[in-house]
């Protein structure tokens, strides 16, 4: 099977401008791909970690001194990651059409809202005063209220919901992420505990042992 | 066991070593200062000022001691002028700038200065005639109303709690709270010229107990009672009520209101009422207007600066805001204040002991001070005046007054400011460079620097200082200078571009129509 056709790439910019048919194109024909949502998904994190640090001087309220990119580029990977498996462990409860594969492109094709937006503003922002910030920020706004449609719009395609439950979905696929995380927090401090037990009781051993 | 002897010496010689370059250029570690960046995140500074005297009982002489010592004044010859507010024998004592105690008074001018072992004011014969007039104590008055003229009449003071010296009248303003009363004395010879008392046509719930005063340049008094939450009172020359000044507004917490909006009234009746903060302590600035702060944690605003309208108008154009301290547990509590002639301000905060240094603009310069038990160090601060470039700091804990002096860093900080203030711009880059030299953590420095570059219209340069100094509202008023500049020198090639642009845009629509028309025959 061929990762990328010229039809997967065309319905790629076609459910940007047609959300509901490009999502249903994507979802019920398989015209999707996880090469370009992938793709789509790094570029994002990159975008993030340069707009931290080229970002204007005016509109940059980052300390670059302190900037971590590889923890900007992760926390962003791990947020869609994490949107993505959330929302499919709610929509499968809920009868959700979609599969995890089918939420992920959603997701990373959405994004592309946001990588032409960020890129936009990342770079005009090198040339504007405080006063021009607001022509800005408003452009940012509207990225984001277009990428939020394109997800209302994606999600409910894909998972062939009505617009009331898939607003609920989405509701509650941010209570399912906030588990996740405590879950994970949970075993993370547990394992901690754990490595920490282990290692003084392996330290004593040897101490006794001398 | 010798390795491990060797391994100790090591150790001790580290941490000895440790202490003494912290003592850098002959300064204790106690004055170690520290500021604030744009991300608040504290950055060291040099020490700014260095304890070079203490007043203690010990230069009272043997007469006396100190008991409470809660303010101190100065005036512009360098007399400072310290509260005792003892109850049993509240006193002013008058220092010389040297810190000796005054001599330059009149015979009986001294001792009524020192306000005498059992802390009476010794009344001369033709004030008492006026004394008697009002309601005042303790003139011996005949029958007929007559006193007797040869007689001296003396009143006492009572946990007197402020002081002030207004220059302009040669008067010294004694806040008497424990006899609920102002007492006007000469500036010269501290002989007795008025009471102020309650006035009669005075409104509102607040008590006249009057512990802070100062008196402005048009003779209004303002008076802060503690723990009113009505504002300053504002007395006219004559002693006569005029109005509360400045009210104070308290933040209002949402959780709070909401349980307020559906309490009942016998509940609300049960739960705090939420009052207006009290001013703790006032201060005169360089233009007339009156400044004060707060002790209160709910209060908004710590600092401030009161038009006539009594509303605050603190310039806060620095990186951070008013506040003092604002990466500590404990939020700063200040209860003294003291302003330059060109604004720049020092804020007493008791609860970390510290002293922060604000120019202007509300930028902060510089903080220093702590609480503890070395020489310089306070435990319960409670007032703080300029003498010339010095810092007085009167503390009630430790029972005494330090003088600090400027180091090179806080002369160089004081003088760029000045300069600043005066718009003397080659001047104040000139300190300002001078600070940077000494301590290259300070944004304000680089921001003073960069503005003085902007009014010369070297944009490029004040960008760098404003970056520096991470300054964005400046950094984009050097930016729109600089784009103008390199828009104009390339005018021809911009314009080229924007016109090959639109002409591409026109083309390709005149194109696609060409070829629509064509597909549609």
């Amino acid at each position: 099977m061929k990762l990328l056709t010229k039809d997967k790439l065309h319905y790629w910019g076609h459910s940007l401008l047609h959300p509901f048919d490009g999502f249903f194109e994507i979802r019920f024909r398989n015209q999707g791909s996880m090469l370009i949502a992938t793709l789509l998904l790094v570029a994002y994190a990159v975008l993030r970690c340069l707009s931290y640090q080229y970002t204007g001087f005016p509109m940059n309220m980052n300390n670059i001194d302190e900037m971590d990119a590889l923890s900007i580029f992760i926390s962003t990977i791990s947020v869609v990651v994490l949107g993505a498996v959330s929302n499919w462990t709610i929509t499968t409860l809920f009868n959700g059409k979609g599969k995890l594969k089918d939420i992920y492109i959603v997701i990373c094709y959405s994004l592309t809202v946001l990588i032409i937006g960020d890129a936009i503003v990342t770079f005009a922002s090198n040339f504007v005063t405080t006063e021009e910030i607001m022509i800005l920020t408003s452009l940012q706004m509207l990225c984001y209220a277009y990428f939020v449609f394109l997800l209302i719009a994606g999600l409910g395609t894909v998972h062939e919901y009505s617009f009331a439950g898939n607003l609920a979905s989405m509701v509650m696929t941010v209570v399912a992420a906030a588990v996740i995380l405590f879950i994970g927090v949970l075993l993370f401090t547990m394992l901690e505990r754990m490595f920490s037990f282990v290692t003084s009781v392996a330290e004593e051993l040897m101490r006794r042992l001398q | 066991m010798m390795k491990r002897i060797t391994a100790l010496m090591l150790a001790a010689l580290l941490i000895l070593s440790c202490g003494v370059s912290f003592a850098a250029d002959g300064t204790s570690n106690v004055y170690q200062g520290y500021t604030f960046d744009f991300f608040g995140n504290i950055k060291s500074t040099p020490a700014a000022f260095t304890l070079s005297q203490i007043i203690n009982s010990d230069s009272l002489g043997s007469n006396y001691v100190f008991g409470t010592v809660s303010d101190v004044c100065t005036a512009s010859d360098g007399r400072i002028f310290v509260v005792d507010s003892n109850p049993d024998a509240s006193r002013v004592f008058v220092f010389n700038a040297d810190g000796s105690l005054a001599t330059v008074c009149t015979p009986e001018g001294v001792e009524i200065a020192r306000m005498n072992p059992i802390g009476t004011i010794k009344m001369p014969h033709k004030d008492a005639d006026k004394a008697a007039q009002g309601r005042t104590a303790n003139v011996t008055v005949d029958a007929n109303g007559n006193y007797d003229p040869t007689s001296k009449t003396t009143t006492s003071l009572k946990g007197c709690e402020g002081v002030f010296f207004h220059e302009k009248a040669n008067e010294l303003y004694i806040a008497d709270t424990g006899n609920n009363r102002i007492v006007v004395l000469d500036g010269t010879t501290f002989l007795f010229k008025r009471f102020i008392y309650r006035p009669d046509n005075m409104t509102g719930t607040t008590e006249f107990k009057p512990s802070k005063i100062v008196v402005d340049n048009a003779d209004r008094i303002y008076v802060v009672v503690q723990s009113s939450y009505e504002g300053i009172i504002e007395l006219n020359e004559d002693g006569s009520f005029s109005r509360y000044f400045g009210v104070n507004e308290p933040t209002v917490n949402l959780l709070d209101f909401f349980w307020k909006s559906i309490a009942t009234d016998a509940q609300k009746e049960k739960m705090g009422k939420t009052y207006a903060p009290a001013f703790s302590n006032v201060a005169l600035d360089g233009e007339g207007f009156v400044m004060a702060v707060t002790s209160d944690s709910a209060s908004a605003d710590k600092v401030f600066r009161l038009n006539f309208a009594g509303a605050n108008v603190l310039r806060e154009m620095g990186n951070t805001l008013v506040v003092g301290d604002i990466r500590s547990d404990k939020p700063s509590a200040f209860t003294d204040i003291a302003v330059k002639p060109y604004g720049t301000y020092a804020v007493l905060d008791k609860t970390n002991g510290r002293i922060f240094l604000y120019n202007f603009d509300g930028e902060l310069l510089t903080v220093f001070g702590s609480l503890g038990n070395i020489a310089g160090q306070f435990r319960t601060p409670t007032g703080i005046a300029w003498l010339g470039d010095k810092l007085v700091v009167a503390d009630r804990g430790l029972k005494c007054v330090y003088i600090f002096e400027p180091t090179a860093f806080g002369q160089a900080l004081l003088d760029a400011c000045e300069d600043y203030y005066d718009g003397n711009w080659e001047e104040a880059t000139a300190h300002f460079e001078e600070v940077l030299r000494l301590c290259g953590n300070l944004e304000t420095a680089y921001t003073g620097i960069g503005k003085n570059l902007l009014m010369q219209e070297e944009y490029e340069e004040a960008m760098r200082y404003f970056k520096l100094g991470n300054n964005r509202e400046f950094y984009s008023r050097a930016y729109k200078g600089y784009r103008t500049i390199v828009m104009k020198e390339n005018f021809g090639i911009i314009a080229v571009i924007a016109v090959a642009a639109i002409g591409a845009v026109l083309w390709s629509e005149v194109a696609y129509h060409r070829k629509q028309r064509r597909l549609s025959k």
